[in-house]
């Protein structure tokens, strides 16, 4: 145990006033594995960080370990030759050609490490490039160890690091004097044990950084003081324990104020400051809502927590009760626009807009979206940059339900034109419209999608196929499902396997064998398969039988025609499948005297025919009449009636009409 | 002084609307005119709609209007089909528009020799006439209306610092801008299209061989009576945000959202583009009797 250890410690311990006691968790939620003690300056001139770092490791694991990588975000906008720059073809579109020229990049620099047996490390550390081998990214430090760390042992390390903030563009960064730190610190990567999620070997997981990706982080408590202006506010991961008038100042002699943050079960930590926020504060049930925002924002300020709290009730009743004891939202202002939108533990970045009208609702879609990320993400700590779709598609998913449950009229609605559109239409209609929904399958590492794919993919299709789930086994199995899937992997780090297996074990238990013994057929086709579903009514014949007339066998007089007969028909719907993904599908069969038939098809045959032989015709068709299949691309042709009715396509026809006549009336101004 | 202008130009927007009455056929030849061609464009899309979805059980929800997942769903399996109706639409629209030159001679003269009654020959004779001047005419209004727009575009963009977040202290800037910025623009251009309505009443009034000398005419005009002149362009500009806003009203307030509801939603818009041509052509008379009035009594003076 070495000294700044130890100063480190009494400062924690002088830090937990009785004041804020009850706000610390009474149990571990989960294992903090990595746990940090950061101290840092913010520097607002020079627009550096510089702090030093105590990383308690417990190795999870009965494996030596002999390295520690960590991530170093701020590295990928070094130069214009690292990864993330490469993948996103350009420099950050807020880069200064002033900067380029005067040779001002941001980065982050370790300068001196020491390991707790006091062992100086700072030569031991070298950048790998484990995913493209790139020499000019140094997104990640390995720290090479002079003792390892023992089976189920605990490490320290301590860390005296610098960095330069870049201006926001990609979720983080500075503009004038607004700081949005996330991903600001050397962050240590994830070390697999065997048998979880893929690794059949212990091994760290610490991906590079990529321009299509986001994060991945170890469950801990962080503990950090935060030194910046004392005319600055605060907000960040947890809550604030203590905040008093640093001894420290700036070169400019700026009087510095202290924000010490403690953040318990949490794979990450942000901060923001900015002398402007202003910070209005609300309870629901016990957890403290901390809205930071700019005071031309203010007039939003209902939205967001309207629908925070609607977002919580939800959660609680679906799954499990939000449990940390804070939640901050930030509210950027619009010169730090591209901080947003963004989810990190227990606080979460949407921005707004003054000039938003109420009829489009991007604020409380926002706010939905990020508050869902507590859960996928945070509390189920999935791997973002491997399996995205399993954060963004859950999430996709759930702030589609959320946003009809609470928001009826729409994302977006226009009374003028009679225009609402559904958050989960919507959704649909997005996926649907990418330029290539077959561009990759799902389980496809997030920075191996090409050409704008990885969107469409992890939100579209994965919440568009979740909802199809849904639809398949009902809402109820649904919910057990993902309420099983919290309770089994919350606090740590599940994988697709993990979802699978849990969907193969509540399925049966709701429906037996009617999906067979597992749901592999239809999760093997969304998550391994590209392939797209498109069921369709083909037609639909009625067929008059012909009365058997004439001599047959063993008779000896003609049959002759009977008086009065009733007209037989032999009533058929052809169906297709046009897509190659295959559903089970219900078809409902309406005929001309009144009779209703359900019907089921397994739905693998490219076509498949309904007879019956009677009185009646058949009048209607209609495959999947309970919109069970979102994932159809075209619902307008699952259905088929031999006689419509034509008067949507007059009301479109007259509304065409109209607006034509209006466009000509508009354009003769010009006149 | 003040009053007696402003008197003047409600006489002339008065006069303007009787004689809109008295000339309605003129109304009605236009209404037919926007009736017909959209109807071209309109039916085929309706023949689209029949021959691809028409047997899908999704169009029976059509007749509550806007379906998101109808329209998407429509246009990623049969958009191609919509492509040349698109095209069909902006051709239309140019037609009008040469249409719509073509009869300004016509509706200009039937104003200004006030026939007993629409004389047809009075019509038709003067548009032909007229044609070539007012085409020409229109298409160096054109460039002045695009001129101005750019202007006043190009100074809420710089004066929102190319709505850049970066630059920009908050997005109210942008608001606060917009808010000086649009109703400036509105005040300024209709300037400009009053300017082009006089040109036109002076051309087919004193029959002028070069569009110029009319467009230096009416400017002379404008500024020598200006108080009467926008004062009355901008009670006819009243008029129209008034019929536009009670169109919005109707439309906003009332659900049209069943079959029955249709021809009475369909009627209801007829009316309001009726009224618009008619706004068009009282606009047009207003502006001729307004140019009469100050010559009777210019002539009375001298
Ligand atoms: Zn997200």
């Amino acid at each position: 145990m070495n000294v700044n250890k130890s100063l480190l410690i009494i400062l924690l311990c002088l830090g937990f006033s009785a004041s804020t006691q009850d706000q610390k968790q009474q149990t571990a939620l989960s294992l903090r594995t990595a746990n940090y003690d950061i101290d840092l300056t913010l520097d607002v001139d020079k627009k550096q960080v510089q702090a030093q770092q105590y990383l308690t490791f417990k190795n999870p694991s009965a494996d030596t370990i002999w390295t520690m990588p960590f991530h170093m975000y701020y590295n990928a906008f070094k130069n214009n030759k690292s990864t993330f720059a490469l993948e996103a073809k350009s420099l950050i579109s807020t880069k200064s050609q002033e900067d380029i020229d005067q040779g001002i990049w941001s980065w982050i620099k370790v300068t001196e490490v020491i390991d707790q047996e006091g062992n100086n490390l700072s030569d031991s550390l070298s950048f790998v490039a484990v995913d493209d081998q790139n020499k000019q990214d140094h997104t990640v430090l390995m720290l090479h160890l002079k003792e390892p760390i023992l089976p189920h042992g605990t490490y320290g390390v301590h860390m005296k690091w610098t960095s330069q903030i870049p201006k926001t563009a990609i979720r983080t960064g500075y503009n004038r004097d607004f700081f949005f730190m996330a991903q600001w610190y050397p962050k240590l990567g994830v070390y697999e044990p065997a048998g979880t999620r893929f690794a059949t070997k212990g091994q760290w997981n610490c991906h590079q950084y990529h321009a299509n990706t986001e994060y991945f982080g170890e469950f801990g408590v962080y503990k950090v003081n935060i030194t910046v202006p004392e005319n600055f506010v605060v907000g960040a991961s947890g809550f604030l324990v203590e905040e008093k008038k640093a001894a420290k100042t700036l070169p400019s002699n700026r009087p510095l104020k202290t924000y010490t943050y403690l953040a318990e079960d949490v794979i990450d930590f942000t901060w923001t400051a900015n002398p402007h926020f202003i910070v209005l504060e609300e309870k629901w049930k016990d957890v403290q809502i901390k809205l930071l925002i700019m005071p031309e924002h203010v007039c939003n300020k209902e939205r967001f927590l309207v629908a925070t709290k609607y977002t919580l009730d939800f959660f609680e009743d679906y799954i499990e009760k939000y449990p940390y004891p804070t939640l901050t939202i930030v509210s950027p202002p619009y010169y730090g626009l591209f901080s947003g939108a963004m989810e990190y533990p227990t606080l979460f970045t949407a921005p707004t807009l003054c000039i938003l009208p109420p009829n489009i609702r991007t604020t409380e879609t926002l706010t939905m979206h990020e508050l869902t990320h507590q859960y996928f993400m945070q509390m189920l700590s999935t791997n973002e940059q491997e399996e995205a779709w399993m954060d963004e598609g859950f999430t996709a998913f759930f702030e589609a339900k959320m946003m009809d449950k609470f928001y009826p009229k729409g994302v977006f609605y226009w009374d003028y034109m009679g225009i609402n559109i559904g958050s989960e239409e919507y959704r649909r209609g997005r996926f649907f419209n990418a330029d290539n929904i077959k561009i990759a399958p799902m389980s496809q590492f997030g920075w191996l999608f090409k050409h704008q794919g990885h969107r469409e993919i992890v939100y579209g299709k994965a919440s568009v196929w979740l909802r199809t789930l849904e639809g398949m086994v009902g809402e109820a199995c649904m919910k057990d499902i993902i309420q099983t899937y919290f309770k089994r992997w919350k606090f740590k780090h599940p994988c697709r396997f993990d979802f699978i297996d849990i969907v193969n074990e509540i399925v049966p238990q709701h429906h037996g064998d009617t999906f067979g013994p597992n749901m592999n057929w239809f999760l093997d086709q969304v998550i391994y398969g590209t392939e797209e579903c498109d069921y369709s009514v083909h037609s639909i014949h009625n067929k008059e039988v012909a009365e058997s007339l004439g001599y047959f066998d063993n008779t000896t007089t003609a049959r002759v025609p009977t008086a009065n007969a009733e007209k037989l028909y032999e009533a058929k719907v052809i169906l297709y499948r046009l897509g190659e993904l295959w559903v089970p599908q219900d078809v409902k069969i309406t005929f001309d005297n009144g009779e209703v038939l359900m019907e089921k098809w397994n739905g693998k045959a490219r076509s498949h025919d309904f007879t019956y032989t009677g009185s009646r015709k058949i009048i209607a068709v209609e495959i999947d009449p309970a919109l069970k299949i979102p994932l159809d691309k075209n619902l307008i042709n699952n259905s088929y009636v031999l006689e419509p009715e034509s008067a949507g396509i007059t009301r479109y026809f007259t509304s065409f009409l109209t607006w034509m006549q209006g466009a000509m009336i508009t354009a003769s101004a010009l006149i | 002084m003040q009053f007696y202008s402003n008197m003047i130009s409600f006489k002339a927007l008065q006069q303007g609307i009787q004689q809109t009455w008295k000339y309605k056929p003129m109304v009605f030849f236009l209404y037919l005119l926007t009736f017909l061609l959209a109807v071209f464009v309109a039916y085929p899309l309706k023949s689209l709609l029949e021959s691809t979805v028409g047997h899908s059980m999704m169009i029976s929800d059509l007749v509550k209007g806007f379906d998101y997942t109808f329209l998407n769903d429509f246009k990623n399996a049969h958009g191609d089909g919509f492509l040349p109706i698109i095209d069909q639409s902006i051709a239309v629209l140019i037609l009008y528009l040469l249409l719509f030159i073509f009869v300004t001679g016509g509706i200009l003269a039937t104003f200004i020799q006030q026939p007993p009654k629409y004389n047809r020959s009075v019509f038709w004779g003067q548009s032909a006439e007229f044609f070539w001047r007012i085409l020409r005419l229109t298409f160096y209004f054109i460039l002045i209306h695009s001129a101005i727009f750019c202007l006043f575009a190009f100074i809420f963009y710089t004066s929102s610092n190319g709505l850049s977040p970066f630059t920009l202290e908050n997005e109210g800037t942008i608001a606060f801008n917009f808010k000086f910025v649009a109703p400036a623009y509105v005040l300024v251009a209709a300037f400009f299209f009053m300017w082009q309505d006089y040109t036109k009443v002076f051309l087919v009034a004193e029959d002028k061989t070069w569009v110029f000398q009319s467009l230096w005419s009416a400017l002379k005009f404008i500024f020598n009576n200006f108080r009467k002149t926008y004062g009355l362009y901008l009670l006819n500009l009243t008029l129209w945000v008034l019929v536009l806003f009670i169109n919005y009203s109707i439309s906003t307030c009332i659900e049209f959202t069943s079959s029955s509801a249709i021809l009475p939603s369909f009627l209801i818009s007829q009316v309001f583009v009726i009224l618009r041509l008619s706004l068009k052509l009282i606009n047009i008379s207003s502006v001729k009797t307004l140019y009469q009035f100050v010559e009777i009594q210019q002539n009375a003076a001298t």
